[in-house]
């Protein structure tokens, strides 16, 4: 016994110490990313001509705790792009930059308790019962005066508790090369966050603890008793989780999201002629004037006019903007519901997996861990939804501070007038120079010198965006503790009851 | 010699134990095989489905070599027949890219995976041999030396005219032969079933195939056998073997995925969208805004197109165009190095070694995503080729033939209709050679396990030869 809890003492402390200090590092890392890539859009925000080429990122900083829970979140990322034809619906930047690398099972310590904390507790007491049956110390503890009920209790604190203590020595020294090596703190929700996940890694390991002891009072011979409860071990971490989702995928079809590329294809060909038959027909003369506006437009950018002599140009191109961008914003509401149809059916497979894996201790680890750290799919689907809300809070804001009619780019440039003589172009010139300086909304791209001369960002442009995370809602973390709870007591009173009725001999 | 690897085989078929752990194996087989026909099938469809929607995009579009050469197909990676070997995360990697005859984009996910269930184990051979069956051959192999050493009966064993080397030869190979027979029997019982779905359709190739990833899986199980003897032959108490097993075992399953990956992305950086957004703005700006004179007009009427201005138009669109691409695949390529980097650290353990070997054979995982990546570009040089070679034909054409990426500029280039059956088409491509044209043997991974048990055997064999029972 000596010998298994020294090995586990060093193996949880070695891979927790690497862990922590690794990914410590690595949150640094990407915290630093986070505060750049913000400062960069920012930077990017301001370098815009017209108000619609405004494209507002949102984001949240990574969680601390995803040090101990990576979770989804670095899969996911944490920056959305708030397009006014596109109702966001995935996280564009995530802060894993590189999808190929998806699959891959992150070291942290969620997952060297899931594993390592499970195994020596199965490795502890697969020989508590039946291993001191075949050495006859078992006989001679039950001939004393001890019930049988108290033996079988105190054996199992006694092992929960050796347990334990590697557990807890490795979560600590963890803790303090994180505070005082990484400098990386923690606030009082954290802390609170951290005890009770000490709290679902303690009933965890007592999950093994019971089970071991289970086995081992089931049967007369400790190889048969390990061998089962490594069985159970397997299917508990392993398998059932991997069951349930596979169940679920092919129980619960997804179609594929060809759907949403072929509805996008079209729709976006039958707008575009819809746009361009109104402007022919509406605006006569002005749909050569304004021929590149169309093409920016239809990939969401601005109307850029070239002004060619039509006075009228400007003023059409904003009657025009008016007519289609609701149009568009239409389209982008129609592509959000069929996505959003699609997001049903894996929602459906999801929550099916969880029902089947509620029986895996690991599974229910899991979630408790990763609601604990902010880094499960409830947090990354919240994002989505404030992203959603704020989307429609900055359009609104949009309107009503009429920017839509600001959207058009004046232009004027010698490099596509080269058969105007030279009076036609200084007449042409001071048109527009008239024209242009009665109405200060436009931007004029004459000369290179004003492309560096931009009129400034106005303040009311891009409201705050405030994202809390939820991240004092427990109320998802109770129904996991409970089943881990459960099981605990479960897997303890069968053992029990199994050892009564044991013969010592 | 003979006779102790009978003694073992049987021993080890007849335990209760191990029947348990065998018809989980085999379940586990069997799983794989409606998960992996299901899969399958379903690639098929929708691959199917795309080569029909561009067909009839295409074949819309024969009227005018412009409007053809313009269109932006959707190739998608055709099925992975021996996906049930190595999975490779193949339903959450990228399988779609958009090409057209000037330009193509960087592939994109548009597979039926469910992303919340990326991180569950696949029920693949990778699984089943490397975590499933390497447990087992490590409950198997545990106690062989130590075991005896405990019950007093290696001293019995030892004291008969029986060398140590033929005692030690005996066990190894009688052990190897109760898991060949396990794996033997799971791997028929998946192809048969496999091959009753329809999800596997013969060929040499696949069968060859098939035959290395068989005895991959050998060597890696081997490996651990030889693990466990070995640390059974240095121990003296099976409890003691056990637990150092089970370490090995678990560092090599939990710890070296999740360090290769942090190692791999510390040591090739992947650009940001960022910053890749920011470089293509610079290119343009760079080539655009230092074009020479003239460059930047444009006129409808046809006979703008061979004037000089034109032409000078024609160079800089193509050069700015040609610069967007190599930034796009600069981080294609960066993304590709690091996730084969990571894969590569992975394969200190034996489990990444399998897998990474397996992966290359079935042409799965990012092997399978290259391969789809290079195909692709070499249909799109392909179809760029037909393009200049119709244009030069006509003799109407101011052969300037360029584009804005997805957007062709009218009158640039010959306007003349095309013939559907001229034009190429990228599953002939596949079916031609298809992802297993060139069979890619991963014979440095067979050496590296050929020697780790050759290295494994020595340590075990000294170990039992040193042995003093008294």
């Amino acid at each position: 016994m000596t010998f298994r809890f020294g090995t586990a003492l060093v193996t949880t402390f070695v891979l927790v110490a690497v862990s922590v200090w690794m990914l410590g590092n690595d949150y640094t890392h990407r915290l630093d990313t986070y505060n750049t890539l913000s400062e960069n859009y920012q930077q990017e925000l301001r370098g815009i001509w017209v108000p619609s080429q405004a494209v507002p990122k949102i984001s949240y900083p990574p969680s601390p705790l995803s040090i101990f829970a990576q979770g989804e979140q670095r899969r996911f990322g944490n920056f959305a792009e708030i397009q006014r034809w596109e109702v966001p619906r995935k996280v564009k930047e995530g802060l894993t930059n590189n999808e190929l690398l998806q699959s891959v099972q992150p070291f942290d310590l969620l997952t060297i308790f899931t594993f390592v904390v499970s195994l020596f507790g199965v490795l502890f007491s697969y020989d508590s019962i039946s291993g001191e049956r075949e050495s006859g110390t078992l006989k001679m503890i039950c001939t004393g005066n001890a019930r049988r009920g108290s033996i079988f209790a105190a054996k199992f604190l006694a092992l929960t508790t050796v347990l334990a203590v590697p557990f807890l020595i490795s979560l600590l020294s963890g803790l303090i090369i994180l505070l005082f090596v990484l400098n990386i703190g923690f606030g009082a929700e954290q802390w609170l966050a951290i005890a009770l996940m000490v709290l679902a890694g303690l009933l965890y390991g007592a999950i093994f603890v019971a089970t071991g002891m289970l086995f081992s009072a089931l049967v007369r011979r400790s190889s048969t008793a390990l061998i089962t409860a490594l069985l159970f071990w397997m299917f508990g971490v392993f398998l059932i989780p991997a069951a349930g989702a596979r169940f679920a995928e092919s129980v619960i079809p997804i179609d594929p999201s060809t759907e949403i590329k072929k509805y996008e294809d079209t729709s976006k060909e039958e707008l575009t002629n819809k746009c361009r038959d109104y402007a022919r027909s509406s605006y006569p003369g002005s749909f050569e004037t304004t021929v590149w506006g169309h093409m920016d437009y239809e990939a969401g950018g601005p109307v850029t006019v070239f002004y060619d002599g039509n006075p009228n140009a400007f003023l059409w191109a904003s009657l025009f903007i008016s007519h289609a961008e609701p149009l568009w914003q239409r389209r982008a509401e129609e592509i959000w519901n069929i996505a959003l149809q699609q997001n049903a059916s894996k929602k459906q497979q999801a929550d099916l997996a969880a029902a089947l894996s509620s029986i895996s201790p690991a599974f229910n680890l899991r979630m408790v861990y990763t609601r604990l750290a902010d880094t499960d799919f409830i947090q990354h689907s919240r994002f989505l939804d404030s992203a959603r809300r704020y989307r429609h809070t900055f359009l609104n804001n949009f309107e009503a501070k009429g920017y839509f009619g600001k959207n058009v780019i004046k232009f004027f440039s010698r490099r596509d007038s080269e058969e105007l003589t030279d009076e036609k172009y200084q007449v042409r010139k001071a048109e527009y120079s008239r024209l242009w300086a009665t109405d200060r909304d436009w931007f004029d791209m004459s000369s290179t010198s004003n492309w560096d001369a931009l009129e400034s960002l106005p303040d009311d442009l891009i409201p705050p965006f405030q994202f809390s995370g939820n991240r004092s809602d427990y109320s998802s973390v109770l129904q996991p503790l409970i089943f881990l709870f459960v099981m605990v007591a479960v897997a303890f009173s069968t053992g029990f009851a199994a050892f009564i009725r044991y013969d010592v001999r | 010699m003979i006779t102790i690897m009978k003694h073992q085989l049987a021993n080890g078929l007849r335990d209760s134990k191990f029947l348990v752990m065998a018809a989980l194996v085999l379940l586990a087989f069997i799983t794989n095989s409606f998960i992996y026909a299901e899969r399958y099938q379903l690639a098929l469809d929708d691959w199917q489905e795309s080569i029909a929607t561009t067909t009839e995009q295409l074949s819309a579009r024969t009227d005018n070599l412009q409007n053809i050469s313009e269109y932006a197909q959707r190739l998608v990676k055709p099925p992975t027949v021996l996906a049930f070997i190595a999975d490779g995360g193949e339903d959450r990697l990228p399988n779609g890219i958009l090409i057209n005859a000037f330009v193509y984009r960087n592939p994109s996910v548009k597979s039926r995976g469910n992303d919340m269930f990326a991180l569950l184990p696949n029920l693949d051979w990778v699984f089943i041999v490397g975590t499933l069956m390497s447990l087992m051959a490590l409950l198997l192999s545990y106690g062989t030396i130590s075991g005896e050493k405990r019950d007093g009966t290696l001293r019995q064993l030892l004291s008969n005219p029986v060398s140590r080397a033929s005692l030690f030869t005996g066990k190894y190979l009688g052990l190897l032969m109760v898991i060949i027979v396990i794996l033997a029997v799971g791997a028929a019982v998946n192809i048969t079933l496999l091959l009753f779905l329809g999800a596997l359709p013969l060929s040499e190739q696949i069968l060859l195939a098939i035959g290395w990833s068989i005895l991959t899986s050998i060597l890696c199980i081997s490996v651990i056998l030889l693990l466990g003897m070995a640390v059974s032959s240095i121990t003296h108490r099976p409890a003691v073997s056990l637990v150092v097993l089970m370490i090995f075992w678990l560092v090599a399953i939990i710890a070296v995925p999740g360090l290769a990956k942090l190692f791999g992305e510390n040591s090739v950086s992947v650009p940001t969208p960022f910053e890749v957004r920011r470089d293509l703005e610079t290119s343009f700006e760079d080539i655009w805004y230092n074009a020479p004179e003239g460059a930047g007009s444009w006129h409808s009427n046809p006979e703008y197109a061979f004037s000089k201005p034109a032409r000078l138009r024609a160079e800089t669109v193509s050069r700015i165009i040609s610069e967007d691409q190599k930034i796009r695949n600069r981080v294609n390529d960066a993304r590709i190095k690091q996730a084969e980097m990571v894969r590569t650290l992975a394969c200190v353990s034996p489990a990444g070694l399998l897998d990474d070997a397996l992966q290359r054979l079935c042409r799965t995982g990012i092997h399978g995503y290259k391969a789809f990546f290079e195909t692709a570009r070499r249909y799109q040089q392909q179809l760029h080729g037909f393009v200049v070679a119709r244009d030069r034909l006509d003799s109407h054409s101011p052969h300037t033939v360029y584009s804005w990426g997805f957007g062709v500029t009218p009158n640039t280039f010959s306007s003349l209709p095309v013939e559907f059956g001229t034009f190429p088409r990228s599953h002939v491509l596949w079916e031609s050679g298809g992802l297993y044209s060139e069979q890619e043997v991963p014979f440095v991974h067979l050496i590296v396990f050929l020697a780790v048990n050759l290295q494994l055997a020595i340590i075990a064999f000294i170990a039992l030869a040193c042995y003093d029972p008294r």
